[in-house]
């Protein structure tokens, strides 16, 4: 049943956009999207080819012209002289940004700080716990999803009693910030993630022994 | 926050979605492309974080962020729904966010917000709906005067086209919550429409 502001509102719905955006808002958002090139798979443009050494003189010209390109025009006759070095500063500033990535990656999974930063900010004791558990899982929930591929309406049924717990988590970390007693909302987390672990656990349980069940018809048979 | 998951029920099934070859070029990053999708989409979707925001300024700070994000995640849009549908779904939780971050900032000086008005709206005659003239730039003015609460739920549910359940899902409060709010938000709305037809 719509009442009269109902179908006043649903009657005039274009009319009530008065706003227009301004001019400039184009310009302003496109300046901070990311560039093409940095998005296209093919990203030959930022990254030259490494390994071939035959780069004959036409292509490195080319490189030279979008290097020059980047800097805002100001071709440098340097460029030319450096074009042959620059392989080796990509290679090597590739390996330094893998080599810094992977010692993040060794310190973050330790310290838990991009998993649970707002637990880590409030008790690094716990952060560590969170991750692991938030990391197990993940792995079992890749798990249940695999073992119920052949069986959708299985996995559905199971994500709905998961999702009920995630829900009521990420309700405990949005007021975590605010909550004067962090210590209770973080034991509160961490028991939530317990019961996640112990909820997936009893549902892999039932996959296995319907799949045992289903074997054992099938040996029957045979 | 979770996002409804039953929204892309508004917009049909067999909705073909128009966009589908322009939302694959903005994918690779064509420029021309993603000035064409936000041509198409960045007046109403002003609109709506307008309404939302309260604020023409604060509104066209939420929505270059809320396309900012949705070009730069748009490889995790999978085509259930519409691209219009997917962006609203960013554009109302960046707004709602905005809100949030305002009223920590704030701390809520006003005292307005869910559920400060005391008196039971059962117990007052029902304002006469039919009786009273609408036009649409009175009913706008009159939105925009509401307390925050009133405003967001009213917004959400009259013209983005969110039901009770899943207002309540996007704001985190009760969807019983919505329900009252949008009741005592309409009374509101309507004594406004009713009063300034007086002067």
């Amino acid at each position: 049943m719509k009442d009269k502001l109902q179908r006043f509102v649903r009657d005039n719905r274009e009319a009530f956009d008065v706003h227009e955006p301004s001019d400039d808002l184009w310009s302003r958002l496109s300046e901070k999207l990311p560039k093409a090139e940095e998005i296209t798979p093919t990203g030959q443009h930022i990254l030259p080819e490494v390994s071939s050494k035959e780069t004959s003189q036409e292509t490195g010209l080319n490189q030279i012209v979008h290097e020059d390109f980047q800097n805002g025009g100001s071709y440098n006759p340097f460029f030319r002289k450096v074009s042959k070095n620059l392989n080796w500063r990509v290679a090597a500033s590739i390996a330094l940004v893998v080599g810094l990535g992977w010692v993040g990656y060794r310190v973050n999974q330790n310290y838990g700080v991009t998993e649970a930063p707002e637990v880590a900010f409030a008790n690094p004791g716990y952060a560590k716990q969170v991750t692991q558990y938030t990391q197990l899982i993940d792995n079992k929930r890749a798990e249940l999803r695999q073992m119920t591929e052949n069986d959708p309406a299985l996995y559905k049924e199971f994500a709905v009693e998961l999702d009920q717990l995630e829900r009521s988590y990420q309700n405990l970390k949005a007021d975590l910030p605010k909550n004067p007693n962090q210590e209770t909302v973080i034991q509160a987390m961490i028991q939530n993630l317990q019961w996640q672990i112990d909820l997936l656990n009893q549902q892999l349980d039932i996959i296995q022994r319907i799949k045992n069940k289903n074997n054992h018809a099938n040996d029957k048979l045979i | 926050m979770s996002l409804p998951r039953k929204y892309s029920r508004l917009e049909p099934k067999h909705y073909i979605d128009k966009h589908v070859e322009l939302v694959e070029r903005c994918k690779q990053g064509d420029r021309k492309a993603q000035y064409e999708l936000y041509k198409l989409y960045s007046k109403s979707m002003l609109n709506v974080c307008v309404r939302v925001v309260n604020h023409i300024g604060e509104a066209e700070d939420v929505l270059q962020e809320a396309f900012l994000d949705a070009f730069c995640n748009l490889h995790t849009f999978r085509g259930q729904s519409t691209f219009g549908a997917w962006l609203k779904q960013i554009v109302v939780n960046k707004a709602i966010n905005h809100l949030r971050q305002r009223k920590m900032q704030l701390v809520d000086i006003e005292g307005y917000g869910y559920g400060d008005d005391d008196h039971d709206i059962a117990d007052d005659a029902p304002t006469d709906e039919e009786g009273i003239q609408m036009d649409v730039e009175r009913v706008r003015r009159g939105i925009a005067q509401l307390p925050e609460g009133y405003r967001v739920v009213l917004s959400l549910y009259l013209f983005e086209g969110y039901d009770h359940e899943e207002i309540g899902e996007i704001l985190n409060i009760s969807e019983s919550t919505s329900r009252t709010q949008y009741m005592r938000g309409k009374k509101k709305l309507l004594e406004l429409l009713s009063n300034r037809s007086d002067n």
